[in-house]
C-alpha cells in the first residue's frame, strides 16, 4: 500500500503512521504486520480501518487479541513510556479475568478493569517499590509486599489499608494467599515462609538446603513451590544438572525431576498431571550469557520432548 | 523444543500451557510467543512496546495479563 499517494485521506495516513511506528519491529519480524496494525489501530478507528481490522481478524486465526481497547502505542499519542518508576513488578488477576491488581516501582497498587483497560482505583501507602501482590479467592482482600519491608492488607472495594506488618531484614518478593484466606506463602532470598496474615505471625520457615525458590503455583489441590538447585550428576558424566523440586505445601506431596542443563524460571503443569512445561535458559559460552529455552517434560519418566 | 526465534541472549521469563493442552505461551524481553507443543513450532509471535516484566494467565481461560516496564497492564486473548 503506497499510503503517501493519498495524503488527504486521514485513515490511510493513520495506517502510514502506524507502519512508521512499528517499523523497527516489522524490520525484524515482518510476520507481525497484522498484529501490529490491530494493536495500534483498534479502539478509535474510522469505517475503513474498522473494515480492515475485520478482514485481518477473519483471515488470521493465530492473532493475539486485545479484549476491547488498543494495547500498543497509537500514532499521535506520544512515545511509549520508558519511565522505570512505573515499571509493573507484579500482577494478580481475579474475577475470572475481569480485573487485575498490579504493583509498581512507584509504590502504588492499581486496580484495573481488563475489558476497558481503565485504571479504577489507586492504593497509596507503601513507601517503596511493590514487589508482589495477591488477591484472596473471594476477591475482597489483597496483600502486597514492598521494598519498604512491609506487608500490607487491603480492602479491594475501597482501597483502604486494613493492616500492616513488618517483614524483617529482607524485602518479600513472592506472595500467595493460601486457600483458607488466613495464611499466605511469602518468599524472600529464595526461601518460602508461611505467615498468618490476620496476626502477622510467621508460622513456618522452610529450610532451603541450597535450593532457590523459582515460582509459586496455585494448583487445584493446594499451593506448590518450585525450587531448583544445581549438582553434579553421575548420570550425565559429572556435568552440572539442575534438580527441580515441586512441593505442595498443603498436602506435603513432592515431585522431583531434572533439567539437563541451565536454569529454570517458570513451570506449568498440564491438566493430565504428567506433563510440565519448563521455561528457563541454557548458558552460552564462558561469559555467562544465556539463551531462552522452553521444554516439555514427562515428570513420571523425566524425559524431555 | 528450543526457542530459536529469540534474537537476543535472554531467559524465558514465564511460560504457561493453554487450556487445550496442546499449545503454550511464553514471553522473554518484549516478545510473546505461542507454541505448538506437538511439533515444537512457533505459531505466532508478538512484540509489545516495552519489556514484559510480568505475565499471568487467567486459570481455565486463554486470557493472559501482562505488565510492562512502562507501567502498562494489558489483557490479551489467545484464540482457539
Amino acid at each position: 500500500m503506497d499510503y503517501k499517494l493519498l495524503p488527504g485521506d486521514r485513515e490511510v495516513s493513520r495506517i502510514g503512521s502506524v507502519l512508521a511506528l512499528a517499523s523497527s519491529v516489522l524490520e525484524a519480524h515482518h510476520e507481525q504486520l497484522e498484529m501490529q496494525l490491530c494493536g495500534r489501530l483498534v479502539g478509535n478507528e474510522g469505517r475503513d480501518i474498522a473494515d480492515l481490522l475485520t478482514q485481518i481478524r477473519q483471515r488470521s486465526s493465530s492473532l493475539l487479541l486485545p479484549p476491547n481497547n488498543g494495547f500498543l502505542t497509537h500514532p499521535g499519542s506520544g512515545a511509549h513510556n520508558k519511565n522505570y518508576e512505573l515499571c509493573v513488578n507484579a500482577i494478580a488477576p481475579f474475577g475470572g479475568g475481569r480485573w487485575a491488581l498490579s504493583g509498581s516501582n512507584d509504590s502504588f497498587l492499581r486496580l484495573w478493569d481488563l475489558e476497558s483497560g481503565i485504571e479504577l482505583l489507586r492504593f497509596a501507602g507503601h513507601a517503596k517499590a511493590i514487589l508482589a501482590v495477591a488477591v484472596s479467592l473471594d476477591g475482597r482482600r489483597a496483600i502486597s509486599a514492598s521494598e519498604d519491608r512491609t506487608l500490607r492488607i487491603w480492602d479491594l472495594g475501597s482501597g483502604a489499608e486494613l493492616n500492616r506488618f513488618e517483614t524483617g531484614t529482607y524485602p518479600i518478593d513472592v506472595v500467595e494467599i493460601l486457600r483458607d484466606g488466613r495464611r499466605a506463602l511469602l518468599g524472600h532470598e529464595g526461601v518460602p515462609e508461611i505467615w498468618n496474615i490476620e496476626t502477622g505471625e510467621r508460622l513456618h520457615r522452610f529450610a532451603n538446603g541450597g535450593e532457590r525458590l523459582v515460582a509459586v503455583l496455585s494448583q487445584p489441590n493446594g499451593i506448590c513451590t518450585v525450587s531448583d538447585s544445581t549438582h553434579s550428576s553421575p548420570v550425565w558424566g559429572g556435568l552440572t544438572q539442575t534438580k527441580i523440586s515441586v512441593r505442595n505445601l498443603e498436602t506435603g506431596e513432592e515431585r522431583v525431576f531434572e533439567k539437563p542443563s541451565g536454569g529454570v524460571t517458570s513451570i506449568a503443569f498440564a491438566a493430565d498431571g504428567v506433563r510440565a512445561l519448563v521455561g528457563g535458559y541454557h548458558y552460552m559460552g564462558r561469559y555467562g550469557s544465556t539463551r531462552p529455552t522452553l521444554e516439555l517434560v514427562d515428570i513420571t519418566t523425566g524425559n524431555y520432548s | 523444543m528450543s526457542s530459536e526465534d529469540y534474537t537476543k541472549e535472554v531467559r524465558t521469563k514465564t511460560a504457561y500451557l493453554l487450556s487445550d493442552g496442546r499449545r503454550a505461551i511464553s514471553c522473554a524481553l518484549d516478545i510473546i510467543y505461542v507454541w505448538d507443543l506437538d511439533s515444537g513450532s512457533k505459531l505466532t509471535g508478538f512484540s509489545v512496546d516495552n519489556y514484559i516484566q510480568v505475565m499471568r494467565v487467567i486459570p481455565d481461560t486463554d486470557r493472559i495479563v501482562i505488565g510492562d516496564g512502562g507501567g502498562r497492564v494489558m489483557a490479551l486473548d489467545v484464540p482457539a
